[in-house]
């Protein structure tokens, strides 16, 4: 075994610089890091070189590296290994029969652990992690203590931007890390790495360059692409080009290309209810025509729904059929002129002073003052007739939305737990001391034997009902809004759940089983329109047939109402298929507490008065942890 | 100043995009920069002789824009203000005006002539002068036209999508709730689902109509009007008349409304055929001038009391119902955005009527792109 400061980090590095494009000083800092006996997390963002980097450095220092993906599904036993169950019945518990996993063959073989995307990991198994760098050895039950070797080594990646589905890392893991933040590169740079692995040059990488750069400043994407992207929309428009017999690419071409190696690796932006897709195509589009009229950019923003994008190309080819694509999305609705807007809200004119404006600054201080009357006024620009208002205020109130929805649920109310199930599951882990145990002494385990470790948490699903009756405007809508939010929020990756809007009748926005973005579906919700009736009954059945789709666990429906049902048949005789029924009272009225109280308990659920907007991600977020 | 604008220089000429010397306003004029321009069956009549007008002319009669200067004595605009035009000027004290029909106002008698209320030309090229369609000429980027022609409307309007109901959707509109005077239970049949036709589904739908009938032979039409509002749609009129006969015990449609491309004795007399007693037939629809396209029993029409009219810009009053259905658009029940089918530049103008005539599109909308 090689002593980890036998490594020469001077010559290493003067090799990898000839591998590795950029990063001299991420790779001495971690080169040097790695030698000194640091543990070392890498933070920067998809495609920046983490990986290219720490596999250039292992394999130039003859180090093995042991990739872990990191994601919801790493448990302990994945990460640790685990006893092989047929041979702990044959020869019981020993070290022969102990299968080794990625983590414990690091800590005996002198290598080094690279956990990706450290941030997605749960909490039990970063725990783990925690005890080995802590204690620089790893206690496993019936296997006994195994110290780390001199030269172990974990390297994390995480990804800075990463916020869905992943735990803050917790002050234990990062006080015992290094960290070292790689960024994209320079536009040289990349243009560098994509020449050198394409073995294309000219204006083909160049273009792909540019593209996957300005994924990264889009304001619908909150995660652009990385040079990978560029890589491969090169490879692809270069071949396509060659198997259409085309001389040089088209336009089609290259958005084929640029579709199929950019849609996937963006991510929106919170809110956002255009598609990867047609951001890709606005963007290709601005590359290849040149800039040459400004002014359309306030005239006609590329955000306005089924307006044209500014900048269309003149070509046949680009001429875009403005209404075909949106058309059928959603019908015109009734819209706000400014005389309207102006007369309800008194602050309209701060925050809108001119067609086409709303003022940022001037929205926060409103918010600062009174978050309520800014989430109202906001929730009725989202209705302008002003088209650009319009985009931008539907764009800030998606935004808002889940970000209010974030801030305000706990994590912990949506955090899963491993926890053993007994009873022939067959989905998780299986714990095989109990189930042993369960076995007394038979030599084949039976179904109802079998303990498994599982996530518990995932198995509830959730209907939102929103009631729309009545004038669905201004401070109503923000709080559908952020009910909405919040629970897809805390239902993100682990429930299912279904949004249903109702008025005289129900209309189901989100399918539980075809989950579609949060913009999206705010976006829908935005545009919901007052109708005269309450037919709470109605809306239940309607959650109740979307819960009964989820294929096991609790089933919980939340209705946003002043439950005075004016329509449909008594709502406490619609509750079949419903575990238990959560109301969001909207209305401080006696008789519609009374009424939703009611409703709530024979529904075996809680009743709760919104308050103000803002304060409802808090209120309802003990609903969603039950 | 200079503009380019698409011109056509003679009959059965394709268009054409050249710049032209532009004068600046004079007295009651204004100088107006389009940003949008509509493609109306019209200005392709232009082109076949169907309406004949002095040549050569800057196309284009739907227009939407801002204006920039205006002349002495200006007092319906100012400077910044946003403008629909009305393909018919309207001075609000000539006999029609006076009387609440201001689509037949006198200073309409030279829309074909292009020229504006003074008899002169602002567009001029090569020593000759250019007349505007309509006396607008908005197939240019801008334009001298006068202030009878524009209506002002609120500037947080998408002038792209407003541009519409400068003609198209208040002939179509019109020719169904004022032409016809469609009333509640109504069965209204529709002919020709154009840039025309699909409003008159739509005013129709908005008059209460209970049956709502669209005859086209495409079927992106079909299924465009019954989006819109129709309730039935149909390849052919022989379909639609058995059908109204069945919807209506026997009794035919209240109302037939022809805005077909261009207007034959077949569809005028099927029309005619379709209408109860008492009924009427509303011609929208333009024809070749020279020809014969109406051609019916004046026998039924005396016996059956029945009613042949014809209408002009849907009998609106431009001044009141541009407004009026910008309104109705606000109010989400008018619908423009589904309209527009496809988008042009300045350059694709060829393009864009050859969409028109495929019959590809609802509505096309011209794109000006100058700053």
């Amino acid at each position: 075994m090689t002593p980890p400061d036998a490594v020469g980090a001077t010559s290493v590095l003067a090799e990898l610089a000839r591998e590795v494009v950029g990063l001299r000083r991420e790779a001495e800092v971690l080169a040097v890091a790695l030698e000194t006996g640091r543990h070392v997390v890498l933070e920067g963002p998809p495609g920046s070189g983490k990986s290219t980097l720490l596999r250039g450095l292992s394999r130039l220092s003859a180090r093995r590296v042991l990739f872990v993906e990191g994601n919801a599904e790493l448990t302990p036993a994945r990460l640790v290994g685990g006893f092989d169950p047929a041979l702990v019945l044959e020869a019981g518990y020993s070290a022969d029969t102990f299968l080794e996993g990625p983590l414990i063959e690091a800590l005996r073989g002198d290598g080094w652990l690279y956990v990706e995307e450290l941030n997605r990991v749960p909490e039990e198994t970063l725990n783990v992690l925690v005890t080995v760098l802590a204690e620089g050895e790893l206690h496993v039950p019936r296997l006994g203590r195994i110290p780390a070797a001199p030269g172990f080594r974990l390297v994390a990646a995480m990804n800075p931007f990463d916020a869905i589905g992943t735990a803050r890392v917790s002050q234990a893991i990062a006080d015992r890390l290094c960290r070292i933040a790689i960024g994209y590169q320079g536009e040289d740079a990349e243009r560098r790495i994509v020449e050198q692995v394409t073995g294309r040059s000219g204006e083909l990488p160049e273009l792909m360059v540019a593209l996957v750069r300005a994924t990264r400043d889009h304001p619908d994407l909150r995660i652009g692409a990385s040079v990978r992207a560029a890589i491969d929309a090169t490879l692809l428009a270069d071949g396509l080009t060659s198997l259409r017999e085309e001389a040089t690419p088209t336009r089609d071409t290259l958005l084929d290309a640029a579709v199929a190696a950019l849609s996937g690796r963006v991510t929106l932006e919170d809110g956002s209810a255009r598609t990867a897709e047609e951001i890709v195509e606005e963007l290709l589009d601005r590359l290849l025509t040149p800039p040459s009229r400004p002014e359309r950019e306030d005239a006609r923003p590329d955000d306005v729904p089924g307006a044209p994008p500014a900048g269309a190309p003149p070509g046949g080819d680009g001429a875009t059929p403005g209404g075909n694509r949106h058309a059928g999305r959603r019908p015109a609705e009734r819209t706000f002129g400014r005389d309207l807007l102006a007369a309800v809200h008194e602050d309209f004119t701060a925050v809108s002073p001119e067609v086409g404006t709303l003022d940022l600054d001037a929205f926060e201080a409103l918010m600062r003052e009174d978050a309520d009357a800014a989430l109202a006024l906001l929730h009725d620009l989202a209705r302008a007739t002003d088209p650009v208002l319009r985009a931008r205020a539907r764009r800030l109130a998606a935004r808002l939305t889940i970000g209010l929805a974030r801030s305000g649920t706990p994590r912990r109310a949506g955090v899963r737990r491993l926890t053993a199930l007994p009873g022939g599951r067959r989905e998780g882990d299986l714990d095989l001391e109990r189930t042993v145990d369960r076995m007394a002494g038979r030599r084949r385990p039976e179904d109802s034997d079998l303990v498994v470790r599982t996530w518990r948490g995932a198995q509830q699903s959730l209907a939102l009902l929103v009631d729309h009756s009545g004038s669905m405007r201004g401070r109503a809508l923000a709080l559908a809004g952020v009910s909405t939010a919040a629970m897809m929020v805390a239902s993100e990756g682990r429930a299912r759940c279904s949004v249903i809007a109702f008025a005289g009748g129900a209309r189901v926005i989100q399918d539980a089983g075809r989950p579609r973005g949060q913009g999206a579906v705010l976006d829908d919700l935005f545009g919901l329109h007052g109708g005269g009736l309450t037919n709470l009954a109605d809306a239940l059945r309607a959650a109740s047939a979307q819960l009964r789709a989820s294929p096991s666990g609790r089933r919980v429906a939340i209705a946003l109402s002043d439950c005075l049902a004016t329509a449909g048949t008594e709502p406490a005789g619609a509750l079949s298929g419903i575990d238990c029924l959560h109301v969001l009272g909207t209305s401080a009225e006696p008789d519609a507490v009374r009424a939703g109280r009611d409703l709530a308990r024979r529904a075996g659920g809680r009743f709760v008065l919104l308050d103000s907007v803002a304060s409802v991600p808090r209120q309802i977020a003990p609903l969603l942890a039950s | 100043m200079k503009t380019r604008a698409g011109v056509l220089r003679e009959l059965g000429s394709n268009w054409e995009v050249i710049e032209l010397d532009l004068d600046p306003p004079g007295p009651g004029e204004v100088l107006i920069r389009f940003v949008a321009a509509g493609f109306c069956h019209s200005d392709e009549h232009l082109r076949h002789g169907d309406i004949v007008p002095r040549f050569p002319i800057v196309g284009g009669h739907e227009g939407a824009g801002i204006i920039e200067e205006v002349g002495v004595g200006v007092t319906r605009v100012e400077v910044g203000d946003h403008v629909v035009c009305s393909f018919i000027p309207s001075c609000g004290h000539c006999r029609f005006c006076s009387t609440g029909q201001q689509n037949l106002c006198d200073q309409g008698a030279t829309i074909l002539e292009g020229c504006l209320p003074d008899g002169t030309f602002r567009f001029h090229a090569d020593g000759q002068d250019f007349g505007g369609m309509c006396m607008l000429g908005t197939f240019a980027q801008r334009s001298v036209i006068s202030e009878m022609s524009c209506v002002k409307v609120d500037k947080d309007l998408p002038l792209e999508k407003a541009v519409l109901v400068g003609c198209g959707v208040p002939t179509g509109w019109g020719s169904a709730v004022y032409a016809a005077g469609t009333t509640p239970g109504d069965t209204v049949v529709i002919y020709g689902i154009g840039g025309i036709g699909i409003n008159s589904v739509q005013g129709a739908a908005h008059a209460g109509a209970s049956n709502v009938v669209a005859v086209d032979p495409l079927p992106m039409k079909r299924e465009k009007a019954e989006e819109l509002g129709a309730t039935h749609s149909f390849e052919t009129a022989e379909q639609a008349h058995e059908a109204i006969q069945q919807l209506t015990r026997g009794v035919g449609a209240d109302h037939a409304i022809i805005t077909v491309d261009v207007v034959n004795e077949d569809v005028v007399g099927e029309a005619f055929e379709a209408i109860r007693k008492g009924g009427d037939v509303v011609v929208t629809g333009l024809a070749d001038p020279t020809k014969v396209t109406v051609q019916v029993s004046g026998a039924m029409m005396t016996l059956f009391q029945k009613t042949l009219k014809g209408t002009l810009f849907g009998s609106s009053n431009p001044m009141y119902d541009i407004p009026k259905l910008l309104g109705m658009y606000q109010a989400g029940q008018l619908k423009l955005d589904e309209l527009v089918t496809k988008t042009y530049t300045l350059d694709q103008l060829n393009e864009g009527y050859d969409d028109l005539l495929a019959g590809k599109n609802i509505r096309g909308v011209l794109l000006h792109d100058a700053a």
